[in-house]
């Protein structure tokens, strides 16, 4: 602790050899702009010298915001706010500024801090990470115990549970997000992953047209009939308020900010009876899928060492455990995951350390939206029974394989 | 029958139309609680002030001068260049049909997807040094008002009987006299209700304004709009005022450019 409070005094002194510097920070809107917003106020109050401009955009809006201002190389932002996914299209086309190696730290939990670096995990760093997202799987520990079920190790069993409990309580055995594109597509990775398959292989070309993808998809569809009726067009807010009202046993996919409320009594009905883990695997080890948020210096910046300062300040043990306790933001250094104040109040964080160890990033494709956006139309149309698994999985292969060539 | 019937249909068309409306107006007076809690309810129980309370303390006001000074300066920068183009258009022959290559290219532009447009703006406009600024965002504005403008007002310049503007030739009034004193009074409702539109059109631009804008108090109405709606919940009652306090400049707006509107129209003078 004593070396990261030298390493951050450090790079502070470094920055206030500078002149008064301004910073524009590109970052999102909701929870993640409070967030973000805390911390500018944090770093003022040491850094009374440097203006800060905070940006909260739309996740959308800030993509395309960011990367019309880097391809144009503006300068208008010097810190910008990323989701991991992003990383494969911005480092290509050298938009980033690699950081220096004062920035590395072991507390860093590596899955989270090497997804950052580029060409590979051995390369230097170019993004610290921020927020550690990573999708959990909740199931209700009273239901399952009044129907005699026990913890789900697999995907199998998950649809097994949620029959169990659709017929036997007036409560839906499962709950997921079915909106097209990124939400289908998120909740369903774990499940195609669990059954040993992926979107892409190791050499970047579509993989879809599989055995295992099939089965994946399948079980996937057959979740349908334990979830809630309108669930196609289920996102967050439904998935969250089933959960908090106890109208559904299981969610397959969780993320941290929904989450901290289950146990808050004044606005759930399961306190104490959540559980939130891993996901389940049919094959193998669990998946759970990584969602960092990461900070990054874009390459035409004109405050590089004032905005590695900040990243170095945003992502420490102290202000990570602050935006953990107040925000809800997940951590990314293992020190705050174990740390007693913030485990005391998120009981299941040492669950979402260890997923978040052995996480896995989407594939990191220069095109990933693109990718995703096709799986996410076709996942959809299978949902709502209008192709079965096989034709959906073998149409969104032709379209990836074409979107991969370009 | 029929005429109850007719009579139904036109109420439920109606309210079909107004629903959203008073949803709207009903949300914005509930207090957070309410709002979880109404179920099918729609009106409040208790009339709460706290969304509005909320919104005002924040840079909302500041955000609504933004949004109608850019609004109104693209769609006076639109006026002026369609008033003119839109005449030429009417009453000269261009050789080989330009005039309507151009008024087909002018309709592809208004249908193209804003993003296909945005990315060559962006280049435009930084380099021009006008990004992060009004004047970029009226400029930018034009891709939507001039091609509306110019396709409005040519329809109103056409019914201006030509031998009215040979009278006032004949009695002297060179070109921009019979544009000042003969074409632009007798299309005069034809420019109000145009700029009506345009002003609604440059109100509501969200794309642009998030591309080419990068400070929060350069914000616009529809940017800060979008905040309200988030990956964690959508925060009704501030979404629902501010919806009900940045639609009433437009209202207000319209009823009173409106009233030019019907007396043009009943001068009888188009």
């Amino acid at each position: 602790m004593f070396q990261r409070t030298l390493l951050v005094s450090a790079l502070f002194a470094s920055s206030l050899s500078l002149n008064a510097a301004e910073l524009v920070i590109a970052g999102r809107d909701s929870s993640y702009g409070d967030a973000l917003q805390f911390v500018v106020d944090e770093y003022q109050k040491q850094q009374p010298d440097t203006n800060i401009t905070l940006v909260k955009r739309p996740s959308n809006g800030l993509y395309e915001s960011v990367v019309l201002s880097m391809r144009e190389q503006t300068g208008n932002y010097d810190v910008i706010l990323m989701d991991d996914t992003w990383a494969p299209e911005f480092l290509s086309n050298n938009w980033l500024s690699p950081l220096s190696k004062q920035v590395e730290d072991e507390d860093f939990i590596s899955a989270s801090f090497d997804i950052g670096r580029y060409p590979d995990a051995g390369s230097a760093a170019y993004a610290m990470p921020m927020v550690g997202n990573v999708a959990m799987f909740a199931w209700n520990r009273a239901l399952f115990e009044q129907n005699q079920l026990s913890e789900p190790k697999s995907w199998s069993d998950v649809l097994k549970s949620a029959e169990v409990i659709s017929q036997s309580a007036d409560t839906n055995g499962l709950v997921f997000r079915g909106v097209k594109g990124n939400p289908i597509v998120t909740g369903f990775l774990p499940i195609l992953w669990g059954f040993g398959a992926d979107v892409v292989d190791s050499e970047g070309q579509a993989s879809l047209d599989t055995p295992e993808a099939k089965q994946a998809l399948e079980a996937f569809l057959a979740m349908k009939q334990y979830a809630p009726r309108g669930v196609d067009v289920y996102n967050a807010d439904e998935v969250r308020d089933s959960l908090q009202k106890g109208s559904a046993a299981m969610a397959i996919e969780v993320w941290p900010a929904w989450v901290p409320n289950l146990d808050n009594p004044e606005v759930s009905a399961v306190v104490g009876d959540m559980e939130i883990m891993a996901p389940p695997a049919e094959v193998g080890q669990p998946s759970p899928m990584l969602g960092i948020w990461q900070l990054a210096v874009p390459a035409d910046s004109n405050n590089k060492a004032e905005a590695e300062a900040f990243l170095a300040f945003a992502t420490s043990a102290e202000i990570q455990k602050a935006l953990a306790l107040d925000f809800g933001m997940p951590p990314t250094r293992s020190s705050v995951y174990h740390d007693e104040d913030v485990v005391t109040k998120y009981r299941w964080y040492p669950q979402q350390a260890a997923a978040l160890s052995t996480g896995k990033a989407r594939p990191r494709i220069h095109n990933w939206a693109e990718v995703e956006s096709i799986l996410g139309d076709f996942l959809q149309l299978a949902m709502m029974g209008q192709m079965s698994a096989e034709q959906a999985l073998k149409q969104a292969q032709r379209r990836i394989e074409r979107v991969i060539k370009v | 029958m029929r005429r109850y019937l007719h009579g139904l249909t036109v109420w439920m068309m109606v309210g079909l139309f107004v629903l959203p409306v008073v949803w709207m107006v009903a949300t914005a007076f509930k207090s957070p609680g309410e709002i979880l809690n109404a179920g099918a309810r729609l009106w409040p129980e208790q009339l709460s002030l706290s969304a509005f309370e909320r919104l005002l303390a924040g840079e909302f006001p500041l955000l609504i001068g933004n949004t109608l000074m850019i609004a109104l300066m693209a769609t006076g920068l639109s006026l002026l260049v369609s008033f003119f183009s839109a005449y030429a258009l009417v009453r000269y022959r261009f050789p080989a049909k330009l005039d309507r290559a151009f008024l087909l290219a002018v309709l592809v532009i208004k249908m193209m997807p804003p993003i296909v447009v945005a990315t060559p703006l962006y280049s435009l406009i930084n380099q021009l040094g006008l990004l992060n600024t009004k004047l970029g965002l009226v400029l930018c504005y034009q891709v939507y008002t001039l091609p509306f403008c110019i396709w409005m007002l040519l329809g109103f310049i056409r019914d201006i009987p030509l031998e009215i503007e040979e009278a006032a030739a004949m009695d002297g009034a060179h070109l921009f006299k019979r544009l000042g004193f003969v074409v632009f009074p007798l299309c005069a409702p034809g420019l109000v209700a145009t700029a009506i539109f345009s002003i609604i059109l440059g109100w509501n631009e969200f794309l642009f304004s998030l591309l080419f804008i990068h400070t929060p108090d350069k914000f616009t109405i529809p940017l800060y709009l979008a905040n309200f709606m988030t990956e964690d919940g959508t925060a009704w009652g501030e979404l629902m005022a501010a919806g009900l306090v940045s639609s009433l400049p437009m209202l207000a707006l319209a009823g009173y450019m409106q009233r030019f509107l019907l007396r043009g129209f009943s001068l009888g003078l188009k």
